[in-house]
């Protein structure tokens, strides 16, 4: 929405994203889905395509299957397409990484079987592959709701769902409902999805705890503590799933300030109203500033546009704000959901305050929870001595996944909060890139 | 302000210097404070080449570096840790006649003073010591008792040490004034008060800013040095590699990743706080590791950083007694070499300060060397990779 906004007061616009379409993780692939006449299909997915179309004829120029490695604080701009590297340099900058599924250290969680359920949703839309063995579901939050109510669709068999929400979160949302209710299709339809689970002879298991999955090779069972008994069920893939968080590699890498969220359990950059970052002429956009949902990203990619053009002098303040006033009314009645969802949906220390030691945090360097609270011990007080310790967070993933989970360890180890721990320093390339396409990086100095 | 500690001796800077000078004094039993902004060895001490290397170092350098050579050959004995050294060799190597002759006339030098640790190798020497480097490296100077070891455990070594010892930290302490009443120095950090009569600074890239503070200014630059490690490759060298008139500085980790650097200067905030990787600069140093070892074209940057360094602009240190305030020290501005010295630089500074002078030759290292004469530093960047760890 950003490119397109920017588009229309005549800035020329380069979207570089790694997928192959326009779209993001919501609308992935909405133009191309295998799925578009399928019953599973909801409409509010296939509302991307007018969006993507809009996109299509804008004029930016869209790069695709462009994996940005780096970025700094002179805004140049690294990013790596079919093998070749080129640097361009921005005016401005706006990133829109969106989320990513929050890392659920449960043991045996990197075992073969085991995903996210938003990996599952994606593998759906992009490609319509499902599984065709017994699932089970474990986890909570919308995207759970969401991806059940598609399995039961297409017949998967779904071995039981383990609802990990805890009731106490009921009860702490509540309080928000009645705001909520301005959004009321929200509601309606997580009680629609929550309907076709209750409606299906699936089994639904709640209050469950210490959570185990097992298997040799791969995903064999699970097990886990209800009412003070261990449970198995046997099963051939485990789809985890605990809400979404923003994806903040690029805002790290450029040592954007960032604060902890403790409802949600979360980092994200702080940014003033305009969406301006600390890093000068960086502004962010959409879910990896904050977790807000498809609507309200689409309204935030338009303000950090006006934002974004202002400051380049291609519109004045007055027009800013003018174009603006919609779009901020609009957001506001989108954001009157949260945070009922927020509190409805609060993290479980299950999965961020991993059980057993021998549990894997760091899966690119296979280093454990108990590494990690012994680097402590030794006097590492924050994560990047535990990772100059560990190496943990140095391989291929730049500490993507574990980077939170690290931090969470050793808040609990010191007993002090996340926000004083803080989380590791990003180093690029955020993917690691060939030495021989390195050194022929194509230095391009024009801005855009 | 109430005073939170006394001491014998404050150290500023708890880096490899700091650290190792905190070490020796507290094993002549002195009572020693060291004060650091961030944490111990968080810049260049921690996030360094780790090269320990004699090989081509400025002359002046030469008898501390071979004593501290001694020490590195059994580092286990000083700090309880071997610090990840492994005496795998360094090896310079000529690509071409006009390098070669830049090497013999080394050698030369080398040996006309005495010394006999570098030493020229020929081309089927090379392939020996080097078999992954492509042929137009026709020979090189090496010294194969040198190696590397890994910074970041070096300098947690050093610290855990001299915590055993009785040494106080005082990290993420930012320093706010320096006094001097009588024969009491102040400093004052992060709210608290602490004093002594003696000061030393070992604050690296900073040092310049405490030196100023205390009366002997030096034309000191902080620089960015950036660097770049690979996924893990299969096992193909053992010495650290530089090159005669290329940046490159090359080696294999016995993980089996492979660590580039060489020199090549990223930028650095007006803070001095942060450090930022230049991707132009490390397209060129991928560039030359492309050229030279042609099995590296195909492995993958899995990381780059950068540490900040204090730099002079002769490319070699400040160890010495202030020339303009009693009872200060300084030892900084290693110009990105001083990671093999370190263990060394502890022993001097102890010297220097506890008997009021050093058995080592230390004179070339004033910190009033640069009053008189007129300071050149247009070619700094070049004369970094001539030197670098």
């Amino acid at each position: 929405m950003a490119a397109i906004t920017a588009r229309k007061h005549g800035a020329t616009v380069l979207l570089l994203d790694e997928q192959g379409e326009p779209g993001g993780q919501f609308y992935r692939r909405v133009t191309s889905t295998p799925l578009e006449q399928h019953p599973i299909v909801d409409q509010e997915y296939l509302d991307g395509k007018t969006l993507v179309e809009e996109f299509n004829l804008c004029g930016a120029t869209f790069r695709s299957g462009a994996m940005v490695w780096q970025v700094d604080r002179d805004l140049k701009v690294c990013f790596s397409e079919n093998g070749k590297s080129t640097q361009v340099i921005g005016k401005k900058i706006i990133i829109a990484t969106g989320a990513m599924e929050r890392p659920m250290a449960v043991p045996g969680w990197t075992l073969p079987g085991v995903m996210g359920a938003g990996a599952a949703d994606i593998l759906l839309k992009s490609a319509g592959i499902y599984p065709k063995r017994k699932v089970t579901l474990c986890g909570s939050g919308p995207l759970m709701l969401l991806i059940a109510s598609k399995f039961i669709r297409l017949g998967v068999q779904i071995e039981v769902i383990l609802d990990t929400n805890r009731p106490l979160n009921y009860i702490s949302a509540s309080r928000f409902l009645p705001k909520a209710l301005n959004a009321s299709s929200y509601l309606l339809k997580g009680l629609k999805l929550q309907n076709e689970i209750w409606r299906s002879t699936i089994k639904v298991i709640n209050n469950i705890k210490d959570i185990e999955i097992h298997g040799r090779d791969r995903v064999e069972s699970i097990s886990f503590n209800h009412f003070g008994r261990r449970k198995v069920f046997n099963t051939d893939m485990v789809l985890l799933h605990d809400g979404i968080i923003p994806n903040i590699q690029l805002t790290r890498l450029l040592d954007c300030h960032h604060q902890w969220y403790p409802v949600q359990r979360y980092w994200f950059p702080v940014l003033d109203n305009w969406t301006n970052s600390s890093i000068a002429g960086v502004l962010v956009a959409g879910d990896s500033a904050k977790i807000l949902g498809a609507p309200s990203a689409k309204l935030k990619g338009e303000l950090a546009a006006l934002e974004a053009l202002m400051q380049i002098r291609l519109i004045t303040q007055e027009d800013r704000d003018f174009s603006a006033e919609k779009t901020i009314k609009e957001l506001k009645k989108e954001m009157a959901i949260r945070p009922f969802l927020e509190y409805l949906f609060q993290p479980n220390s299950e999965f961020y305050q991993p059980k057993g030691d021998k549990t894997i945090i760091c899966r690119c360097e296979e280093i454990t929870v108990e590494q990690i609270k012994e680097s402590v011990a030794c006097g590492c007080l924050e994560p990047n001595q535990v990772k100059s310790f560990l190496r943990n967070g140095m391989g291929p993933c730049q500490g993507r996944v574990c980077g939170s989970l690290v931090s969470e360890i050793i808040a609990a180890e010191r007993r002090i909060s996340v926000d004083q721990v803080g989380g590791y320093r990003i180093r690029p390339p955020l993917k690691p890139i060939p030495v021989q396409e390195l050194a022929n990086l194509e230095l391009m100095n024009e801005g855009v | 302000m109430k005073v939170y500690k006394k001491a014998d001796i404050i150290i500023i800077g708890a880096g490899l210097q700091g650290c190792s000078t905190a070490l020796q004094l507290a094993l002549k039993k002195k009572k020693v404070i060291i004060i650091d902004k961030n944490s111990a060895g968080r810049h260049a001490s921690g996030v360094n080449a780790g090269g320990v290397r004699r090989l081509y170092r400025a002359v002046e350098e030469i008898p501390l570096s071979l004593a501290a050579h001694e020490i590195w050959h059994s580092i286990e004995q000083l700090v309880d840790s071997d610090c990840g050294f492994r005496a795998t060799g360094q090896v310079k190597l000529a690509e071409n006649e006009a390098d070669m002759r830049i090497l013999e006339k080394r050698a030369k030098l080398i040996q006309s003073l005495g010394y006999d640790h570098e030493k020229l190798i020929d081309y089927s020497e090379v392939r020996q010591i080097v078999p992954a480097a492509k042929k137009h490296c026709i020979g090189g100077l090496a010294s194969l008792d040198d190696g590397s070891a890994q910074p970041y455990l070096t300098t947690r070594a050093f610290r855990s040490k001299g915590l055993n010892l009785g040494v106080a930290f005082f990290e993420n302490h930012h320093i706010t004034s320096i006094g001097q009443t009588g024969n009491t120095m102040q400093v004052e950090a992060q709210g608290k008060r602490f004093e002594a009569p003696i000061l030393v600074n070992c604050a690296g890239a900073w040092g310049g800013d405490i030196a100023e503070q205390l009366g002997d200014p030096v034309p000191i630059s902080a620089v960015a040095l950036c660097m770049m490690v690979t996924t893990v490759m299969p096992y193909f060298l053992d010495p650290v590699v530089s090159l005669t008139s290329r940046k490159l500085s090359f080696k294999q980790m016995s993980n089996g990743t492979v660590v580039i650097g060489g020199g090549h200067i990223g930028s650095v905030n007006a803070e001095k706080t942060k450090a930022q990787v230049d991707f132009s600069g490390l397209k060129i140093s991928a560039e030359t590791v492309s050229e030279v070892f042609p099995i590296m074209r195909n492995s993958q940057i899995v990381r780059t950083w950068a540490g900040i360094e204090g730099v002079m602009p002769d490319m070699i240190p400040v160890i010495s007694k202030s020339a303009n305030t009693p009872d200060v020290y300084h030892a900084f501005g290693f110009s990105a070499h001083g990671f093999q010295l370190s263990p060394i630089i502890g022993i001097i500074m102890a010297e220097l300060i506890l008997e009021g002078k050093s058995t080592y030759p230390i004179e070339p290292f004033r910190v009033d060397r640069f009053t008189k004469a007129g300071s050149d530093q247009s070619n700094l960047s070049a004369l970094i990779a001539g030197s670098i760890s």
